[in-house]
């Protein structure tokens, strides 16, 4: 195989795909990166074992010769990145070698190569549906939702972002079993019978930086095991979480006994100087509702106990009470709202809380649960 | 100090079936509810009987999804839960084809049900209409006043259910926790077991409890922390 | 596509549900469609009034718009009914009818149910969902003419198979009378719970059947009597429910002591008791007691039904039980040994109902676990039965329950100190009883009948066990009752 380019046709393919790559693989190929010549085309992919992302990138291909081998893929990553835009690489690995010659610039390095035929990816992807949307709403999707995924949690269904699939519609469901975020989008015809896949917290992670801010169309494809994403030169495809995703239904408050509208920039503030006293593990402020004033409180656990106070105006008629979260929770749903005011509603306090945006134009929901203080 | 709440998410739990039925100890019990659906029983009845907590539930459960899968129209009724229900709620189900009764003996002794669940009886006899009923007691020791009743649910096949073994509890343990999503090391699930003191029931529920602990603290089920949490309950 | 609709539905409703409230309330509905003039309408089928109104207020909306979501959005408005599903039930008895009842082999059927399968399913209710569209419908068979009115005879119960000794020669010799003309009319059998009246009953059935192939004969349980009476008067066509009774050939009406205390349905019954004996039509009817026990029956009924011939099923004898055991396994083509038809007889119940439930059992054990009966195997299958039976031990309340119910009074009125004959009797009949089935002694028996004292109580039996010569009639409520306890 040999292969000449410039190091800027290279250098962001690289950078998606040693992202998929782990630090610490189970084999020594999963650290590879696999690099295909095919006529016009250069492909480079990597994995890992469960996560899959290719790049596709068209090529001048006089100066090629058609073949494949893989690479340690930080390795190639980092020769890449230590130098300049225009400078050119050359990729060259003989058959029956165990090393690969790259070249650039007045730097050699020999690599040691592993056979392509050994890379674990799957070949074509059959799927039992498909539908498009286009990248930048997708890309609106997950950001309006991940954040709430969990990270590690023994429960591996949370570990990811349902897709519920309905007949006519969308659903994007994130939750870490404290808090949960749901956004709603309509896609006619989408399928006949409903359907529920979890997609891995690292897929995406992945998808969400790969994705363009565009109206490109994206096509997703599923079968039982996997889901797959094609963004024209770009192609993601992941295992799906096997296992049933809890009824979110049931968590939306289902009655609502005290709603207040908030400006996201000066609740933004307010919680960002609250959070500095509470040094509990949890950040956690207190917010007291009394007529028309949000009162919001935080202290510190030392034993000279620092506090914390600050007001808001509101419009509120209601009953005086008083409501205890994580700081953080409320935080990261602001840090996705893309208006200028919130609703907050209540249902009690130690149940379910809602937030939208005013003019919720997304349809993006966020449940939240109290904190018992 | 501060406690996080956590949301009551509630994972759809798989309905009963005959695939996920244990049936340790109870070897008969599928192949005899078998022959009630396909209607190779005559008189088309079964009264299960055994103490509370044994899985008599979960067999007449499995046997409507049975039956719903050969496209049929099955009935289950708890009639522990009588007081919410009316004898009318007996009515025409002789239309369907199969009518499962739990803790029928839960309404011996009221006349006006066991008016209700004779006339049934009779009905679904004509129409060789399977009947499955379920109870804590044989029919004798309920206090039925109708002999006339309680008769004819003695001519059917009876079957006493007995109690998952406890050598299965450990099995029977690691699907529940695996269906949550929760993995348990050995020596957890020893401790729960011992805890349980051979009552499925306070195992599944230390294990409810655990879950919900372990979300709101979002804590892995160490043995520290089982022992901890079920100490306050 | 409507079941794909429904199916999907359900799919997300074992989902969202708890598994009692799918099994209870989803699991017996029924989604239909139709089509009319490109008007298409939804209906959702409960099978009865209470589930419908359940289902209303607690599932409607949640199913009505889930079902729109599934339509991809093009509104579905569904309308309640009550009504039975069609086709799927209709189409596995074409495949496979059913065995006939009562037959104690499981695979092997005996030549005499072969020749006579059970008669196909029926629709019965009269709360059909009758719909233009054609797979809901109700198929009347050809020789039935309103199948709402009456329940199919059992194959199983003909007088071949009816096993007869002394308690029952003499109800057997007048069943077979019934078949000519110039027999008892009406024939009232009456005795114990599961002695083999109803069996006699449908045997005359077949046999008329057989002899008069055009005849109409009609068998029902009196309480399906007294609740089509309902239904028809509701439903304003009390005249096609009479008209229908008046005009059949033969009656054959179970358990006729379910009309007690029901006036209105005495009433109609009585007319066509009248009607039919005019027409010199065969009345059959069997009760739990003789009709002069029927206290509760309008007088003028009471005395109509003893006008023919009452007679008593008793008991089988161990001899004939034995009897029973042996013709009932070799029916199902098994034979049994002598060691365990004996312990069967003895220790299962005098009530041949349950006897052959014993045996039932006994052959789907064998079955289930492939194994040969003898008398361990008997005994280990048996055993919960016969424990029961043995130690089943009555407690007062449960035997003034009994009586009240026998007698159709309240409890009330048994404890109560009324001194008007209807209660005396029952209170004294009640006493006895308790004297005699429970280990209670006299003061304590006493104060459970609201405060008597011992004399009273021992007077009480003296004076149950004088009925024998000076009342027969109460004596032989008092041997009815006992029977019953006995035999639980």
């Amino acid at each position: 195989m040999y292969l000449e380019t410039s190091r800027q046709v290279l250098l962001t393919p690289l950078k998606m795909i040693t992202g998929i790559v782990e630090r610490k693989q189970t084999s020594a190929i999963l650290g590879n990166a696999l690099i295909r010549v095919d006529n016009q085309e250069l492909q480079l992919c990597a994995t890992d074992s469960e996560l899959e992302l290719t790049y596709r990138i068209p090529i001048d291909s006089s100066l090629d010769g058609n073949g494949e081998t893989t690479l340690p893929a930080f390795k190639l990553f980092d020769i890449c990145r230590a130098s300049d835009d225009q400078t050119q690489i050359q990729i060259h690995q003989e058959a029956d070698n165990n090393y690969a010659q790259v070249k650039m610039g007045r730097s050699r390095f020999t690599l040691a190569s592993l056979p392509a035929a050994d890379f674990p990816i799957g070949g074509d992807m059959e799927a039992d549906l498909s539908f498009e949307i286009p990248q930048q709403v997708l890309k609106n999707l997950l950001h309006k939702t991940q954040f709430a995924m969990a990270q590690y949690d023994v429960r591996y269904y949370l570990n990811g972002l349902l897709f519920d699939l309905r007949p006519e519609q969308l659903k994007v469901v994130a939750t870490d079993g404290h808090r949960l975020a749901l956004i709603e989008y309509g896609i006619s015809d989408l399928c006949d019978e409903p359907r529920q896949v979890i997609i891995p917290r690292k897929a995406i992670l992945e998808l969400s930086r790969v994705l363009a801010d565009n109206d490109e169309p994206v096509k997703i494809s599923l079968n039982p095991q996997q889901i797959q994403f094609d963004l024209g030169n770009i192609t993601l495809r992941s295992q799906l979480i096997e296992g049933r995703f809890p009824a979110y239904d049931g968590v939306l408050p289902n009655s609502i006994n005290a709603e207040i509208k908030l400006p996201v920039v000066q609740f933004k503030q307010a919680l960002n100087r609250m959070a500095i006293l509470s040094d509990d593990k949890q950040k956690n402020v207190r917010l007291k509702l009394q007529e028309n004033r949000l009162e919001l409180n935080s202290h510190s656990s030392e034993q000279r106990q620092e506090t914390a106070e600050e007001n808001l105006d509101i419009e509120y008629q209601g009953d005086y009470f008083e409501i205890g979260f994580n700081i953080q929770y409320l935080q990261e749903v602001l840090g996705v709202i893309d208006d200028e005011h919130i609703i907050f509603q209540f249902s009690g306090i130690d149940s379910s809380s809602l937030i939208q945006a005013e003019n919720n134009s997304d349809f993006a929901r966020y449940v939240i649960m109290p904190m018992r203080l | 100090m501060a406690f996080q709440l956590p949301l009551q998410l509630r994972l759809p739990k798989p309905g009963a079936s005959f695939d996920n039925y244990c049936c340790q100890n109870n070897p008969l019990a599928y192949p005899l509810l078998q022959q009630l659906l396909k209607a190779e029983l005559s008189p088309a009845c079964a009264y299960l009987w055994g103490e509370h907590g044994v899985g008599k539930t979960h067999l007449l459960q499995a046997a409507c999804d049975s039956c719903s899968r050969m496209g049929q129209t099955p009935v289950y009724l708890p009639l522990e839960q009588a007081d919410m229900l009316s004898p009318d709620v007996l009515d025409e189900l002789d239309q369907l084809d199969l009518v499962c009764l739990d803790n029928v003996d839960q309404v011996a002794g009221d006349s006006d049900w066991e008016f209700a669940l004779f006339k049934l009886f009779n009905q679904l006899h004509d129409q060789a209409v399977p009947l499955l009923l379920s109870a804590s007691k044989p029919v004798h020791q309920a206090a039925w006043q109708a002999a006339d009743l309680s008769s004819r649910f003695n001519s059917g096949q009876h079957l006493a259910i007995k109690a998952l073994p406890s050598e299965a509890f450990a099995s029977v343990l690691e699907k529940h926790a695996t269906a949550k999503g929760l993995q348990l090391k050995d020596k957890v699930s020893q401790f729960l077991i011992q805890r349980s003191q051979g009552q499925l029931e306070q195992l599944l529920q230390d294990l409810e409890t655990l879950d919900y602990a372990a979300l709101a603290d979002k804590r892995r089920l160490s043995l520290n922390f089982v022992k901890k949490t079920l100490e306050q309950t | 596509m409507t079941q794909a609709l429904w199916n999907a539905c359900l799919k997300q409703l074992e989902l969202d549900l708890s598994a009692q409230e799918f099994n209870t309330w989803i699991r017996p509905l029924h989604l239909h469609h139709s089509e009319q003039n490109a008007e298409q309408s939804w209906h959702l089928l409960a099978p009865n009034r209470f589930v419908l109104e359940w289902v209303k207020t607690h599932f409607f909306q949640r199913i009505e718009s889930l079902l729109t979501e599934l339509n991809h959005g093009k509104s579905i408005s569904l309308a309640l009914q009550v009504g039975s599903r069609p086709q799927g039930r209709k189409s596995r008895h074409k495949t496979k009818p059913r065995p006939s009842s009562e037959n104690l082999s499981f695979n092997f059927d005996t030549p005499a149910a072969k020749a006579k399968t059970h008669r196909p399913k029926q629709r019965q209710s009269t709360t059909h969902f009758t719909s233009p569209s054609n797979d809901v419908c109700l198929a009347p068979k050809p020789n039935r003419l309103n199948p709402r009115y009456e329940s199919p005879l059992n194959p199983r119960y003909t007088f071949n198979n009816f096993v007869t000794g002394q308690s029952n020669q003499l109800a057997h010799a007048a069943s077979q009378q019934a078949l000519h003309h110039g027999g008892f009319n009406p024939l009232f059998l009456y005795g114990g719970v599961g002695l083999g009246k109803t069996h006699l009953m449908h045997a005359v059935g077949h046999s008329l059947e057989q002899q008069q192939p055009d005849s109409r004969i009609v068998y029902l349980h009196s309480e399906r009597f007294v609740s089509e009476m309902v239904k028809a008067l509701q439903e304003r066509r009390i005249d096609e429910f009479k008209q229908y009774y008046r005009s059949v050939d033969v009656l054959l009406i179970d358990d006729i002591q379910f009309l007690l205390g029901k006036m209105r349905s005495q009433e109609e019954f009585f007319h066509t008791f009248n009607a039919l004996m005019e027409g010199h039509q065969q009345i059959i009817i069997t009760c739990d007691r003789t009709p002069g026990a029927l206290s509760g029956l309008e007088e003028r009924l009471r005395s109509r039904l003893a006008s023919g011939l009452s007679i008593k099923v008793d008991a089988p004898s161990v001899d004939t039980r034995v009897d029973i055991v042996n013709t009932k396994a070799e029916q199902a083509k098994l034979k049994l040994t002598d060691d365990v038809s004996l312990f069967v007889a003895e220790n299962v119940s005098p009530n041949v109902r349950e006897l052959e439930g014993a045996l039932h059992r006994l052959v789907a054990n064998a079955r289930l676990m492939n194994q040969h009966i003898d008398l361990n195997f008997a005994q280990q299958i048996l055993d919960d039965f016969i424990q029961t039976h043995q130690e089943k031990a009555w407690t007062v309340a449960e035997i003034q329950q009994q009586v009240a119910s026998y007698f159709n009074i309240s409890i009330q009125e048994l404890l109560s100190k009324s001194r008007s004959r209807q209660i005396v009797r029952p209170r004294q009949i009640a006493l006895t009883l308790a004297k005699e089935l429970t280990q209670e002694n006299l003061p304590a028996l006493g104060r459970a009948f609201g405060g008597k004292d011992r004399s009273t109580v021992l007077h009480s039996c003296r004076v149950v066990h004088q009925f024998q010569n000076k009342s027969p009639k109460d004596y032989q409520d008092y041997l009815n009752l006992m029977e019953n306890f006995r035999q639980n």
